[in-house]
Order: structure tokens, then sequence, then C-alpha cells
């Protein structure tokens, strides 16, 4: 455990939202989640929207508290650092989001924004970050001139760049990459999901790659994490995903998954309804109304997660 | 006679002569689903738009003919056309949010295209708008009809749109990314709704996509664009298993598969504002040719059915 880079262990996290103006009420986004992250290793979490699955992103970089449970940086408790070593670590912890247009402040220019975050975790000292950003720049492939430019003289493909560049400046163990291309065409997603690659290899980073889409998912991950209902349904190793018995639901993601390699054309008979609110969770197995297999338990008891071999976990009685 | 001919359309930005997308020619049968597949920024939307007669602002036909059903789409006057629009040939769009209003209930909505296009009473407006809800498969149709977009769920949004583009009985319709805005399951579900009604109501779909796995999906026929002009058309099935351009070629490998991917393409898209000259590809193609520097390749039919924009192939 000692090469544990994050690791959270019986996470709740409950949100609470006014109805109707007077009347509070709270769900659970995070239900018992639980997850560790190595040195270099690549955790793919794949779910629908409203599973939570960039709640546990924001809980593990520190910008949601849970309610329940803990969050370990490099094996110590996030709640037990002291000032200081909090200033060292969280540093470690950076993000890519989704939208680029978003996530890049329209004032700044691009030199600013990779700056910024250096000069305040790194050093100050103005000359050395410019050096360290035109390194960073080089690293994802822009011309140095992009420096002196604004956030919109960029295209979408270059802006993402510059969201990664602005992650590396401050040489992080781990990048939480939320839907890193699902803004993206598919040409500029494959350009950024390989530069993702080359960095885990060369700087031996780890990533939680929050995504919806299936290739994106099994292209980065080591490790990939099914959500359902801010739950954990399925942890399965990415070395096996192809050859083992998966939790209905990841079965039906993937059926869903339109597959430009197959021609046939069918209709599936897996992919039905669709996600509950979490305000109205169904009794048992949060996934029984929409499930092909589900018998009279499922609607009563709420299945745990369970280790089926060293490299498979599962929510499901059938199982 | 084709159900719908596109006939060298070129659309561009009013008053420039530049066009966005450059002599597109296609044709349709009846009850097929043409995939156009593409970019961003590729002109397929705008390509989409124009069988309707729409345009974005400051963009208009140059030249180039829309014949549906034997009627040219730009020979009628503006009133006829406003008939046509929703009667004929009916779109949906991307995210159903932006483009429902939010202060009208669903109900309302489709009723307003019944109102336009057809003499019906009060009774049997709803009771179609009920029909066409059952239709598109949203549930308890008698109490969503008073639902505004915002009560619904992404899917039934979604779903609503359909139903208010299928209320005018439309024979042909444009599908710009309708999926781009959904979970994957949802994004199956809409995709057979579609296909179901294809089906059963010979429906012609324009299904625009960048996705290669929906458009392998839905699509019977397929247009690859590249920088406002159609680089390969072909049969869907011919086009994946033997695509001929380069383009689409790398478009393919480079989808990830079974965890890896196989080739990159590098580089961004031609930038028409320089008004390139040659092959509109060439700066990111694998092929080393002589020609596409200078001389501006044409689509040229390579064999049966399956057209290509390559020098590779003259």
């Amino acid at each position: 455990m000692n090469n544990s880079i994050v690791e959270v262990k019986n996470i709740w996290k409950r949100y609470e939202i006014k109805r109707w103006g007077l009347k509070r009420i709270a769900f659970n986004a995070l239900i018992n989640v639980s997850l560790n992250v190595s040195k270099g290793e690549t955790v793919g979490i794949l779910g629908e929207s409203g599973c939570g699955k960039t709640t546990l992103g924001k809980i593990i970089l520190d910008l949601e508290k849970p309610d329940k449970g803990e969050v370990f940086w490099f094996g110590k408790k996030l709640k037990e650092l002291t000032k200081e070593e909090y200033k060292i670590y969280r540093p470690k912890f950076q993000a890519v989001f989704q939208d680029p247009y978003s996530s890049l402040n329209p004032r700044y220019k691009i030199a600013d924004i990779l700056l910024e975050p250096y000069l305040i975790n790194v050093e100050k000292n103005k000359k050395k970050g410019l050096e360290k950003a035109e390194e960073v720049l080089n690293l994802v492939g822009l011309r140095t001139e992009v420096l002196k430019k604004y956030p919109h003289a960029l295209s979408g493909g270059e802006r993402q760049r510059v969201a990664l560049a602005r992650a590396l400046m401050v040489s992080p163990s781990l990048i939480v990459l939320d839907e890193p291309t699902s803004a993206l065409d598919i040409t500029l997603a494959v350009q950024i999901l390989e530069l993702l690659k080359d960095f885990k290899k060369s700087f031996n980073l780890s990533y939680i790659l929050i995504s919806h889409s299936l290739p994106v998912v099994l292209y980065l991950s080591d490790w990939i994490v099914v959500m359902y209902l801010g739950r954990i349904v399925e942890i399965c190793k990415k070395d096996v995903f192809s050859k083992v018995k998966h939790h209905p639901y990841t079965l039906m993601l993937l059926d869903a998954h339109p597959d430009p390699f197959s021609p046939k054309r069918f209709f599936s008979k897996k992919v039905k309804g669709e996600i509950a609110s979490p305000l109205y969770r169904p009794n048992g197995c949060e996934f029984h109304p929409r499930c092909e297999e589900r018998e009279k338990a499922c609607s009563e008891n709420i299945p745990q997660l369970r280790k089926i071999n060293d490299f498979q976990y599962i929510a499901c009685f059938k199982r | 006679m084709p159900f719908l001919e596109v006939k060298d359309l070129v659309l561009g930005l009013e008053g420039k002569n530049l066009p966005l997308v450059d002599k597109v020619s296609f044709s349709l049968e009846k009850k097929e689903i043409l995939g156009i597949l593409g970019e961003s920024g590729c002109g397929k939307s705008l390509t989409g738009f124009a069988l309707l007669r729409l345009f974005p602002p400051g963009i208009n036909r140059y030249s180039g003919e829309v014949i549906i059903n034997g009627l040219s789409l730009y020979d009628l006057p503006e009133k006829e056309v406003l008939k046509l629009r929703g009667r004929k040939v009916a779109i949906i769009l991307q995210d159903p949010l932006s483009s429902l209003n939010p202060v009208l209930t669903i109900g309302e909505q489709i009723e307003e295209v019944l109102k336009y296009h057809f003499n019906l009473g009060k009774n049997e407006r709803k009771e179609r708008v009920i029909k066409l809800l059952n239709e598109v498969g949203i549930p308890d149709p008698e109490i969503r009809i008073k639902s505004y977009p915002h009560q619904l769920s992404g899917g039934l949004r979604q779903r609503a749109m359909i139903a208010m583009a299928l209320a005018g009985e439309p024979e042909l319709l444009v599908a710009d990314e309708p999926t781009t805005a959904l979970d994957v399951t949802l994004q199956t579900q809409i995709l057979e709704l579609l296909y179901e009604l294809n089906q059963k109501k010979d429906l012609t779909i324009v299904f625009i996509s960048h996705d290669l796995g929906i458009i392998r999906w839905i699509a019977s026929k397929v247009c690859v664009f590249y920088a406002g002009e159609i680089v390969e058309m072909a049969k869907t099935e011919e086009l994946f298993n033997n695509p001929l351009h380069p383009y689409t070629q790398t478009l393919i490998e480079s989808y990830p598969k079974e965890g890896k991917i196989r080739k990159v393409l590098r580089g961004g898209v031609v930038n028409l504002l320089e008004k390139p000259k040659g092959c509109r590809y060439f700066e990111r193609c694998e092929i080393t040719c002589k020609e596409g520097k200078e001389n501006h390749p044409e689509l040229i039919s390579f064999k049966e059915e399956h057209w290509v924009r390559c020098f590779k192939y003259e």
C-alpha cells in the first residue's frame, strides 16, 4: 500500500436540494464508495450522467468534503494533514475538465494561465516558470507562440492541450480527467488520448479517468470502475475485461456502444429505461428495474460489492 | 428518379466568395438512411440545414439545387417553402433543451405544428398529439402533454422533439447529431426509435454525425465530408470494409479498438479562409502525391456506387 497515491474508504456524500421553495430534500450522491489508485495506475470510471462519477472526482481532489468515510493522500488521512503537508500534497492532484471553453479564464493569456499554478505552488520565479511553460507546451504539442494568445484564439483541441499543460506545470502525481475528450472531435480526441498515454509512461502519472465512453476508458485504464446511482457496481481489471462475465449494467453499457467495427444492425433487448433519479431510489438493487436478470431478491435487498477473483469485484446477486 | 437529389450545392459566407460547402452532390432513394460523417466545421450541418432551405445568419447559397420528390426547393417562393418545412422535411437537433420552447408545454408545441399544417378540430389535435407521443415511446402521454421541457429527462425531451418533427408527417427527416447530448444507453434507444420509424413509416433520414459507430449502425449509405467537400461516398458496408480515401481509412483506424489506437491523424483541418488550391487533405495525407499540392482532385466514381476524391484513384 506504500505506492498508493489516493485512496477513498467508504465514502458517503449527501446533497440537499430545495424543492417547491421550502421543502428540502436530501439525496445520496455517493454511497459507500471505496477506491485505491496506485502510482502509475489509471482508474477509469464509467457510468451514465448522474451516477456520481464527477462527485467522486471532486472528493479525491478535495474540492468537496465527504459526509462519511476517509480520503487518503499518499497513505495519509486527508483530515489529519498539517498545513505544511497539505501545501506540499495539494498541487500533486490536478484536474482536466470536459469543456476547455469554460475551464480557461478568458481574460488571461495562455502564459498567465500556465504561470499561475507554478508561481503559487512551485516557486516565485517568473523566468523559470516561463521556461517550464515552454517545456510543457512542447510536450503537449503546442508551439510557444500560443503563450501570447488568449484562449478564444485557440481551437477546442488546442485549448484542451492548454488545460493539460496547466495540469503538468506543477509536476503532479495524479490527474483527474473529467470527460477530457467528450467535447472534441474523434480525430482530436485520439490525439489527446495518445498524449495522455505517453505522459502516463514517461512521468509515471496516475489518472482517474471519468468518462461515459467505453472505448476511451478501455484505451487508457488499468482498472475499470462502473458506477450506478452513486454506488460502484463493478470493478474489473482491463486485461481481463473482454474475457469475464460482467455486471448486468456493464453488459448494458457494452451493448449500447455503437461499434464501428461490427456491421450488425440489431435491436438491443438489453438497453432500456433511464437511470432513476437519486431522489427516488428504487428499493433493493438500484438497477433492478432495468435489469434483464432480476429476481425477487433484487427488489428487496441491496447487493454488496463482492470479490469474484483478484481481477474483478461485482455487486450483483446473480454473479 | 431519386427521392432526394442535391446537385452541386455551394454554400458560403454572404458577400464573400468563400464556399464553406463546396459542390456537394448526392442522391437518396426513399426509405434510405444517409449518414453524413465529418469533423466539426466540415460543413455537414450546413448541408443538413440547406435541405430545409435554412441558413445560419451570414451564410447563404451561392449555387446548386435541392430537389425533394421532384420539387426544386430553391425555385419555390418563400411562402411555398413554409408549407413544405415541417410537412415534407423536418429536422431534429442536437440539444433538445435549447431547441424546445421553455415556456410552452410540449403538448402546445406539438399542437402548433398541427395547427399550421392541418385543418383539425381541437379534440382531434389533442388525440393526434397523444398518438404521436405514444409513437415515440413517451410513457403516460396524457399526463406528459402538460409537461414543460425542463420537467422531462434528456431522453424524453429528445423523444418529444422527434414527436414534434413527426407531427407534420414528413417524408424526409434531417437528424443533426440527435444523440450527442445523451448518455450512451439513451443514445441506443433514440437510434432504435429512428430506425423503427424508418422501417415502419418509410421515413427517409439524413443522419449527421461525427461518430463512426453510430453511422455504421444506422446509415445505409454514407457521405464522408472533409473541409466542405464530399471526399468519399458509398454504401455503408462497402465504405467500412473497403475505405478508399486516406482520410476515411485513417478515421476508421484511429478509432480505439480493443483498447488500442492503431493510427493517429495528425494536424488540423485546412483553413478555408486561405482558399486552398490543391487537395484539401494534402497536409495531413500520408500518401505522398505530386498532384495534390497544386491541383484539386475531383470526386470520381471508382467503382459502382463508390465515389472517392483522391488522385491515387484517377
